[in-house]
Order: structure tokens, then sequence, then C-alpha cells
């Protein structure tokens, strides 16, 4: 079971463009020949990437369509998510009407402060930086250990090492890949493609031994494709569908559930139901109240 | 004794993006002598519009699925081409460190143009650089390429037999559709 979280949804296609489908070359058909390659490789689940910034309005309707390739490719889950350039903390007050609208919730926050409050208050998946160009802050462990505590991961896309030409993107992402596993060591990562096409798609295990160069260890390698990628699915499905310990019964789309993964799953309860706590304690201060100052502070 | 201790990393070359998908037998180059084993159906390139739920057919028919797979070498992938790839990309990713730490053990065992399949010997200490170099090389002589690697061992003789239940598996795909 392997997970690939980030397939940029390609720009140009919207929801309502239909003729798309029937072109022969284009960025569907591109589309197609990476998720079928992605496919051949033994991905089993697969996310389209949506990626929006700037002002957020009430209405954004999602431009992604999951089903698009189903019938092709029959075995693998395909959902939807979305990637906010975080530039503004007004931003964030858009997340909770995002939630109904994608599958997988990611933030990409441009500064120290943006990435402070979207590993310590906002409510996400998956906080997803820009790893091919330096960076503008510090990975520091007590800001992303706050994240990983809250059970939300941190993701490295490996495209800037497959893409050509690109020297600098690649050595800015082995650094930060390697700064990063520092800052959490190895715990609450996930490795996924941002594969544009289909010659940047790499492996499972070829992606877990890249890992490896950046300082994990070869569990941790393969957990960042597949334990902990499936965390972020589970994290999301919950977020959506779960209020307390309450459950919504639903058809499950891992057939397996090994013990391995029922354990992960009572975690990731565990951790939603004390994030609720905490918001629900945030929420019932008064407004006059330092905290929620602070937190959105710009 | 300490004996010197190797791996052997079996991989498979994969063209995702190679239009002309008629050209799937190597042509009788005059540096291998390689006969085609099987000739598969001549399949529409994928470029055409009739693998999409809109188009003609509504499903990837096996035959490209199996091809996006595994499929012989076009012209020019040949074993010394392939040689002279994954050395660079040591040298190009790792440096003269790099290359020099699997400088002294490191070949390329077998490659076949009828399969794209290949076998590198390394020794065991260094094994992941080699293996991070195929990840990184993404052109060999021209073709855009993208590597796995699908097994590795300590005897080349596991390798083989991996390599031939993924062939025997291929070609029940192609023929029989199973």
């Amino acid at each position: 079971m392997f997970y690939d979280l980030c397939v940029p949804w390609p720009k140009a296609v919207t929801a309502s463009s239909a003729v798309e489908y029937t072109r022969s070359t284009g960025p569907i058909p591109d589309l197609f020949r990476t998720v079928a390659t992605l496919q051949a490789l033994g991905y089993t689940t697969i996310a389209y990437d949506y990626e929006l910034s700037g002002k957020i309005g009430s209405n954004i309707t999602s431009p992604i369509q999951d089903d698009v390739f189903s019938a092709s490719l029959p075995n693998v889950t395909f959902l939807s998510r979305i990637t906010i350039l975080l530039e503004d903390a007004a931003q964030s007050q858009a997340l909770p009407s995002l939630t109904t609208k994608f599958d997988i919730l990611a933030v990409r926050p441009t500064t120290e402060k943006l990435l402070l409050a979207a590993c310590t208050s906002l409510d996400i998946d998956l906080i997803s930086l820009d790893l091919s160009q330096r960076l503008p802050f510090y990975l520091r462990h007590r800001t992303l250990g706050a994240a990983v505590a809250r059970g939300i991961r941190i993701e490295i896309c490996y495209s800037p090492t497959t893409r050509q030409a690109d020297n600098n993107a690649r050595r800015n992402l082995i650094s930060n890949a390697a700064a990063l596993f520092r800052a959490t060591r190895g715990k609450g990562i996930v490795i996924s493609s941002g594969a544009t096409s289909a010659l940047e798609c790499r492996g499972p295990y070829d992606v877990a031994n890249l890992a490896t160069l950046w300082g994990f260890t070869q569990e941790k390698g393969k957990a960042a494709v597949a334990g902990d990628a499936r965390a972020v699915v589970v994290h999301a499905r919950m977020r959506r569908r779960s209020y307390k310990q309450v459950v919504e019964i639903a058809v499950d789309e891992d057939h397996l559930r090994t013990a391995d993964n029922k354990r992960a799953d009572e975690k990731e309860l565990q951790k939603r139901t004390k994030q609720e706590d905490v918001n629900k304690k945030n929420e019932s201060l008064p407004r006059q109240g330092s905290k929620k100052r602070k937190a959105t502070d710009s | 004794m300490v004996r010197f201790k190797s791996r052997y990393i079996l991989f498979t070359v994969h063209y995702p993006v190679l239009d002309d998908i008629d050209a799937i037998s190597p042509s009788n180059s005059s540096a291998s002598n390689v006969q085609p084993r099987f000739q598969t159906k001549k399949a529409p390139p994928l470029s055409d519009g009739n693998i999409l739920p809109g188009g003609k057919e509504g499903n990837l028919g096996k035959d490209m699925r199996t091809l996006l797979q595994r499929r012989p070498a076009p012209d020019g992938v040949t074993l010394n081409a392939v040689n002279t790839a994954f050395r660079d990309a040591v040298n190009r990713n790792f440096g003269d460190l790099g290359a020099g730490l699997v400088r002294a053990s490191v070949s390329l065992k077998y490659f076949s143009q009828a399969t794209s399949t290949g076998i590198i010997r390394v020794s065991r200490d260094h094994y992941r650089i080699v293996w991070a170099a195929l990840t990184f090389l993404n052109e060999i002589a021209g073709v855009k390429v993208m590597i796995t690697v699908d097994h590795i061992s300590g005897t080349m003789r596991k390798c083989e037999k991996v390599a031939i239940s993924k062939n025997i598996k291929v070609v029940r795909e192609l023929s029989g559709d199973l």
C-alpha cells in the first residue's frame, strides 16, 4: 500500500472544460500518463493537488475530478487535495469552508510566524514546503514537533531531484530535506512526488532509498511513503467525518486492516480528540484573550 | 576470514513518454545480436485519443498498461550506453568521492535489450550510492527514461530468478490477459 499525495492537477483544466477530455494531447493525457505510471509503479492511492494562492473566496469550487481515470485504473483510489500558499493570516479563515470540498487540506507557509500558526493552531492535514528553494526560515524542532504531536505531517516532494537540468533545485531539496529530518528526527514526514510528468515518477522503494541519503533509516523511509502517508489520509477523513469519539461508519478503502493500521488509527483518533478539546478551549476564550491575537499576528 | 560482500541490483529501464510505440522491437544492431523473443501486437500510440474515457475505448488496454511497465529497449539503449550512463550518474550526483568509493567494485553484469532489464554488481557497503544514482538517472543515449530497482540481493542467482518470474508475469498478461 503506497501513497502518493501530490500529483498537481493541471491548472489549465477546470471542472467545466469538458472539451479537454476529448483532445489527444494536452494536460489531461499528460496527467493520465503520470497517473498510469504511478499505478504501474505500485502506488494504490493518489491525491490530486490543487494549488491556490492569494485571497480565497468562500465560493471556491473544486476543479479536481477525482474519478476521471477511475474506469481505466480501477485499483487506484483517487483523492483531491488543496494546497494553500499561506502569505497572510487571513487566508486561514477560509479553511472551514474548504473542508467539505477537498479530501486533504495542505498549507504552504511562507514566513516563520505562519509556519508556527500552521503547526500549532490551524486545522489542516499536511504542511507542504517548497523545498527546492532556500527557505526564508529555519526549521526548528519545537515548531515542527508541535505539528507532529497534533497529527499534522510535513511533506517532501521529490520531483525537483528527478526533473531535468536544475542543479540548484536539487541541492536545495537535499539540504532542506536533511534539515527537516534533523528537526523532526524522521517522525511525521511524508514523501510524495509532485510529478508534473510521467518522467518524474519513481517507485516507492526507490524513493525510500533517496530518503536514506537525507538521513532517514530504511524503516522511516518506507514509512514516509506508506505508513505516514496513510496516516494523513486517515487524519483527513477523521477531520471531515468525526467528532470526538464518534466516527461515522463508512466503507473503508483500506481492505487490509492490519494490526499496525488499527493501532495507527487509534493514535490518530486520540490526537484528533485532543486537538478538538484544544480548539473548543480556544473558541470559548473571551475576545480580549491574548492567545488568539498572538497566533494570528502577521 | 572477512569475505568481500556485494550486492546485485536488478533494475528495469522504463520509457514512460516514448511516443513511438511501434518501435518496440530493437533493430538488428551490429553491436548486439538480439533476437526478440516475442512480438507484441501493434498498439495504437498513447497520444491517440482512444485511451481516454471519452474516446473510442473507455479503458486503457491491458497491453498498454503492461507496456508501460516493461518493453524492449529502443535504439540507442544498449549495454554500453547503460554502462556509461549510470557511471556518469554516480559521478554527477556523488562526485569524486562517490565515484571513487564504488569504482573498484561496480560493474554492469547484465543488460538485455529485449526486456530492458539489467543487473549491476556493487560492494555491499556502498550499494545505496549506485541505487540512488539509478534513481536520479533520467536519460540514456538521448532517450528519456525512468529506472526502477526491482530487487537487491547478495547473489546473482536470486536476481535472475526474480527477473525471470517478472518476465513470465508480463508475458502472461500480454498474451492471455489473465
